[in-house]
């Protein structure tokens, strides 16, 4: 049953307080004024505020019963959940007590996004989504507004969206900066590193962990065919910024670094562009 | 009863505190901050206190007790909050504790403090059942709530900001005082919208990163309220994200007029895209159902406008209550427009522009459409005061770190397990002479060919050791001490004397003279003036040369016969007909030290401070080699040397040099080559060896760089360095009575074959013997065998094949190595070993000094215990260059005290 469909007076919407949690009456309250069967409300109010106690100690963001049927068992009636949706908070462990199997939640982890995965800490963001397996950009995104902004800009150029911000610390942004090489550098033209003028995050610390990351990716791999773009602002960013640069002139890799007085739209703009005209060119070659 | 503020509020069901944006945070905000020592607040807390007037009173460590230093006084630490409220008194508490404390820490404010009216939240991973607890307290003791996973808050007119580090480390260039009100999910575009605005003449009021949660703690509704009951803000900008209902709520109480509010808004909604994600990417709350994704809450906001997206075409279609945007980029186009239509005008003059400007472009002669084609912009100040600055700079920018076990000089190669120096393998470096591994060793580039005379003459220069030294050596050597123990003890004399301290100062005054005038080639004449110009401005000239040292105008003399001596030498001799510094010796030895080095600094290949203490290494390294050498003041060699007249001899190689002074005569071609190999593969085994170690721990405790070399040397020893004697002892019994004549004669591979037959023969009997008796630590044969490369029918250490290969392409032979591989052979043959052992790389070292040693032993002018001490030697002389190498890199990448074991690493035995 699709609760958006039923008519306004089928629903009941019910506030209760977050410490004491979802009690019998609250239950009763709604049955009653949705005019429900007097033999399924002691049945519901008996069962349904479980649900808080298993919403509320197994780490629950959102849990959805739908629907419930009830089953005449000697005589009594039981609600039966026919259908169960859930999701689990990312940042309370409370979920693992359940001990699901792991393929529960490893349905929609590519290899790539695992990798990184492993690198999760409470210190600095590592979220990574894959938008398009044959993508030619490849982003390090920092920043939520700037992950939501590039990406719609990217659109299927974008091998992966990602945000790396909240000030990750040097080992963290080099190992992650490794796995994002190893999976997705030699397709892509175009290297984008884009982010709005950072409070907090060390603009030099970070730029070393992918830079660095990027020289000795090259040094196995050998150098590889891409043009850097950079829009970035924040602590440390011309001491950031002249590291990468002397790290691409090593390398001999083009690049083109835009500071925090140009919006980053354009910036990502300029990187679609680029990306066509890169396109073109090798092409005209082949 | 309802306070005056409540009756306002427009969310009847909960408690709203701030009745308008003047009050989120005033100049009479009085802070408390929890984990104020961790790694974020340390560095933003002090930015926040100065910029706000030190409003920051306390903060709580747990456990301890301290002083935060800020621009504007220390502030006190405190290890629970209880000791801060015997003290002190706040308004405000800031949180930067991990996720799992923060609830605690939440409860800890409002248990202590009846006084507190805010708390903000910068920890981000706050789990969702934990900030609905933190709401419901917070609403129970009427305290506003923001964050968590935000950057606080911050008001331009009054100068404060509070909570996390908006506007970065200079707040002031981003919080211009102006009219517009922000509110932003992402805590990086609260301050980038704030940037984009000034281009349009806009400033701010109050700037509010919500954070974006899955709970937003002080939302929409909440903003707007206290937005429209501030008299500073005419508009507000909002930056919006998929998920959640709090815009909606916001509109439909203005809409049914339950939130009176009839400012104009500029909002900004995005992540369309984020509609096909099942799951968070970016912000944790961004993650939609099917009516709060990033088109219903257009859908939203264009109903409240009426008026469709702003297009920046068409920059009137906006309406009096304003227009939503399709991108953070059009937000200050969009507000002006809406300023327009409501008859307000900006705060200021516009400065900038959004338009592309890059600071840096490189495109390496790639061809782009013209569209493509950008010229540098000159970035606002201060940054371009910055970019001038580092296009300025020399040598590499390292990050401090804790360097045990570690290394930015050497590594293994764990495919080959062999030893590389700045990622060159050593058995590469056997082409290299000596000297260039050496100014290798310390700048990861091989210096010019053309300059090596030069080079030599300095090292050759530097090599002599003072009268302490010399005499220290020789005290040891009578005192029965082992190689390693002499050189360890007269370098305690080298110390780290004035004359040291000249040449570093002359070293940094020449890297600053060439990072000024940006010259990044040495072979560009044009800027010649003006460094002989900043030469004569920086250093004094007045000394006439002194006569009774010849060494500096002999130096210049051969610096002006290379072909090309390069701007820099060039000008540094022009200057010097002019007149001598002080110690002018060392001032010529820093200007070729530095041409030497110059391209490695230029490309940030070495740090600066190695560049500095480069006269330093080169003295030690040097000096090493003559007090290897008993009695070197005997030596016709070292007298000739000393008198530092002779420009023929003064540029001699100074692994000509070194070979003679160990040997007692002159290599030839095929000797020569033979030292060089042993030299270059004894620099390093890696950052693990007891050598490597010795010279990291003694940096590590902030030691001079004679001291570090020191912890090298005491660190070898018999077992280290000195293993080659036991093979050069097997050979010799092997051998004896049948000694070669010629040691490279290999025409006669039966007559190799059979002996080691013999030998291999007899040390089976020897080994049976020996277990018959019981004895399981039987004497081994020396230099065969390998814990890596073991275990298949026939093994092979690959260092060791391949400088056999090398030498014997060269036209290299050596009977003992012959003798080596016939004899692993043997062994397998006659059944003495199960498989065919390997020649490893420490028998390389032995049959190549034994055949060096041969003539003079033979001869009788070499006694059995100088060859033990010369095999010993020569590890200490190649891998005294290697570890120059690892002394730089720890003393500029590493930190005091990183080689301390901690701890839970050590163990009582019993």
């Amino acid at each position: 049953m699709d609760i958006e469909e039923l008519p306004a007076d089928q629903i009941v919407e019910s506030t209760f307080d977050p410490i004491t949690g979802l009690k019998a009456y609250h239950i009763i309250d709604a049955l009653t004024r949705l005019n429900a069967p007097g033999e399924i409300i002691s049945p519901l109010a008996r069962y349904l505020p479980k649900l808080w106690e298993l919403y509320n100690d197994y780490g629950f963001i959102m849990l959805e019963i739908n629907p419930i049927r009830m089953e005449n068992r000697n005589g009594r009636l039981v609600p039966v959940a026919c259908d169960f949706k859930a999701q689990f908070d990312q940042d309370n462990p409370q979920w693992k007590r359940l001990h699901l199997p792991v393929e529960v939640f490893q349905t929609d982890l590519t290899p790539f996004e695992e990798e990184i995965n492993q690198l999760r800490t409470y210190q600095g963001q590592s979220d990574v989504v894959i938008i398009n397996p044959e993508g030619t950009v490849t982003s390090f995104m920092f920043g939520g507004g700037a992950n939501s902004a590039s990406t719609e800009i990217l659109g299927d150029k974008a091998t992966i969206s990602t945000d790396f911000g909240g000030n990750p610390p040097y080992e963290k942004m080099y190992s992650i900066a490794r796995i994002v090489y190893r999976y997705w550098l030699q397709q892509s033209r175009v290297l984008l590193i884009i982010g709005g003028k950072a409070n907090n995050t060390d603009i030099f610390v970070t730029f070393k962990g992918m830079f660095d990351a990027l020289r000795d990716h090259a040094a196995h791999n050998g150098r590889p065919d891409i043009y850097v773009i950079v829009g970035r602002g924040g602590p440390n960013l011309i001491k950031g910024m002249a590291y990468a640069r002397d790290v691409l002139d090593r390398l001999e890799l083009p690049y083109t670094f835009f500071g925090y007085d140009t919006s980053i739209v354009d910036v990502v703009q300029y990187a679609v562009d680029m990306d066509n005209a890169l396109a073109g060119q090798k092409e005209g070659r082949s | 009863m309802k306070t005056l503020m409540e009756q306002y509020n427009p969310l009847t069901c909960c408690h709203v505190g701030i009745r308008s944006l003047e009050e989120v945070v005033t100049r009479d905000t009085r802070v408390c901050i929890m984990n104020i020592l961790g790694n974020e607040s340390r560095k933003v807390s002090p930015v926040s206190h100065a910029y706000s007037g030190g409003n920051i009173v306390a903060g709580v460590q747990y456990g301890r007790s301290a002083v935060l230093p800020t621009p504007a006084g220390d502030i006190p630490v405190y290890s629970r909050l209880a000791d801060v409220m015997d003290v002190h008194t706040f308004d405000t508490g800031v949180i930067y504790l991990p996720p799992e404390a923060v609830y605690n820490g939440v409860t800890e404010l409002c248990h202590y403090n009846k006084q507190l009216k805010k708390i903000i939240i910068i920890t981000e991973k706050v789990s969702v059942k934990d900030q609905r607890l933190i709401r419901a307290i917070c609403q129970a003791n009427h305290i506003d709530l923001f964050g968590a996973n935000c950057l606080g808050v911050a008001d331009a007119w009054q100068h404060v900001r509070v909570g996390g580090a908006l506007g970065g480390d200079h707040p002031e260039e981003t919080l211009k005082k102006g009219s517009v009100a922000i509110h932003s999910n992402s805590g990086n575009f609260s301050t980038t919208i704030a940037e984009y605005l000034k281009t349009q003449g806009f400033g701010v009021t109050t700037v509010i990163s919500s954070g974006k949660d899955v709970i937003i703690q002080f939302a929409v509704a909440e903003f707007l309220f206290a937005a429209q009951n501030d008299p500073r803000t005419k508009a507000v900008a909002l930056y919006v994200e998929p998920g959640g209902y709090y815009e909606k709520q916001a509109l439909d109480l203005i809409e049914n007029g339950a939130l009176p509010f009839d400012k104009p808004m500029v909002v900004c909604v995005t992540g369309r895209w984020k509609s096909n994600l099942s799951r968070a990417c970016g912000h944790a709350g961004a993650l939609a159902g099917s009516g709060d994704d990033a088109a219903s809450k257009e859908a939203w906001f264009d109903a409240y406008f009426g008026v469709p997206a702003f297009d920046p075409e068409q920059p009137r279609r906006v309406s009096k209550r304003g227009v939503r945007v399709a991108s953070i980029q059009h937000i200050p186009l969009a507000m002006k427009a809406v300023y327009e239509v409501t008859g307000m005008s900006c705060d200021f003059e516009p400065s900038g522009s959004l338009g592309l400007k890059p600071w840096f472009i490189n495109n390496f002669g790639r061809t782009l459409p013209l569209s493509l084609r950008l010229d540098v912009h000159t970035a606002p100040e201060p940054y371009a005061a910055r970019i001038e600055e580092v296009n300025r700079a020399l040598g590499a920018t390292l990050i401090r770190q804790n360097m045990r076990n570690a290394s930015g000089a050497s590594h293994i190669d764990t495919s080959t397990y062999v030893a590389a120096l700045h990622n060159v393998p050593v058995v590469d470096l056997a082409d290299f002479s000596y000297e260039e591994n050496i100014f290798f060793s310390l700048s990861a580039r091989h210096p010019e060919k053309e300059l090596l005379p030069v080079l030599n003459m300095c090292l050759n220069y530097l090599s002599i050791p003072g009268n302490a030294a010399l005499q220290t050596a020789r005290s040891a050597r009578r005192a029965g001490a082992t190689p390693n123990q002499v050189l360890a003890g007269a370098l305690a004399c080298v110390g780290d004397n004035r004359e040291r301290h000249v040449a570093r100062r002359y070293m940094s005054g020449l890297i600053d003279i060439m990072g000024a005038l940006a010259l990044r080639d040495l072979h560009h004449y044009d800027k010649a003036a003006g460094l002989k110009k900043a030469l004569r401005e920086t250093f004094t000239f007045t000394q006439a040369p002194a006569a009774s040292d010849a060494f500096p105008s002999l130096l210049m003399k051969a610096i002006r016969s290379l072909p090309e001596p390069g701007v820099l030498l060039k000008c540094v001799t022009d200057v010097l007909e002019e007149g001598y510094p002080e110690h002018a010796e060392w001032f010529l030895i820093a200007a070729v030290a530095l041409h030497a080095v110059y391209p490695s600094l230029a490309l940030k290949q070495m740090a600066r401070q190695t560049a500095e203490d480069l006269p330093g290494y080169l003295s030690v390294v040097a000096q090493t080699l003559w007090l290897s050498v008993p009695q070197p003041e005997e030596r016709p060699l070292f007298k000739a040397l000393s008198a530092r007249e002779d420009t023929a001899i003064l540029s001699r190689s100074f692994t000509e040099i070194a070979y003679e002074a160990l040997f007692n005569h002159a290599p030839d071609a095929i000797g020569l080559r033979e030292f060089n190999a042993l030299l270059a593969l004894t620099l390093t085994n890696g950052p693990g060896t007891l050598s490597a170690k010795g010279a990291k721990e003694s940096v590590s405790a902030r030691n001079h760089i004679s001291t570090a070399f020191m912890g090298f040397l005491t660190n070898t020893g018999l077992s280290h360095g000195g293993s080659g004697y036991e093979a050069v002892q097997y050979l010799l019994e092997s051998f004896k009575g049948r000694e070669p004549e010629d040691p490279a004669d290999i025409s006669r591979p039966g007559a190799i074959r059979e002996l080691a037959r013999e030998r291999a023969l007899a040390f089976k009997e020897y080994k049976e013997a020996e277990k018959v008796r019981g004895a399981t630590r039987y004497k081994r044969i020396p230099c065969i065998n390998h814990p890596v490369f073991k275990g298949k029918r026939v093994n092979t250490d690959p260092r060791e094949a391949y400088i056999r290969k090398h030498l014997r392409e060269a036209g290299v032979t050596n009977v003992f190595w012959e003798f080596y591989h016939a004899l692993v052979e043997a062994l397998y043959d006659v059944g003495a070993t199960s498989n065919v052992y390997c020649v490893n790389i420490d028998a390389v070292i032995a049959v190549i000094s034994l055949k060096l040693m041969w003539k003079p032993w033979r001869e009788g002018r070499m006694k059995e215990q100088d060859m033990q001490d010369i095999g010993f030697l020569v590890f200490l002389l190649g891998r005294t260059a290697g570890i120059a190498a690892e002394i730089a890199d720890h003393r500029s990448r590493g930190q005091d005290m990183d080689c301390r074991t901690p701890l839970k690493e050590t163990r009582y035995v019993v």
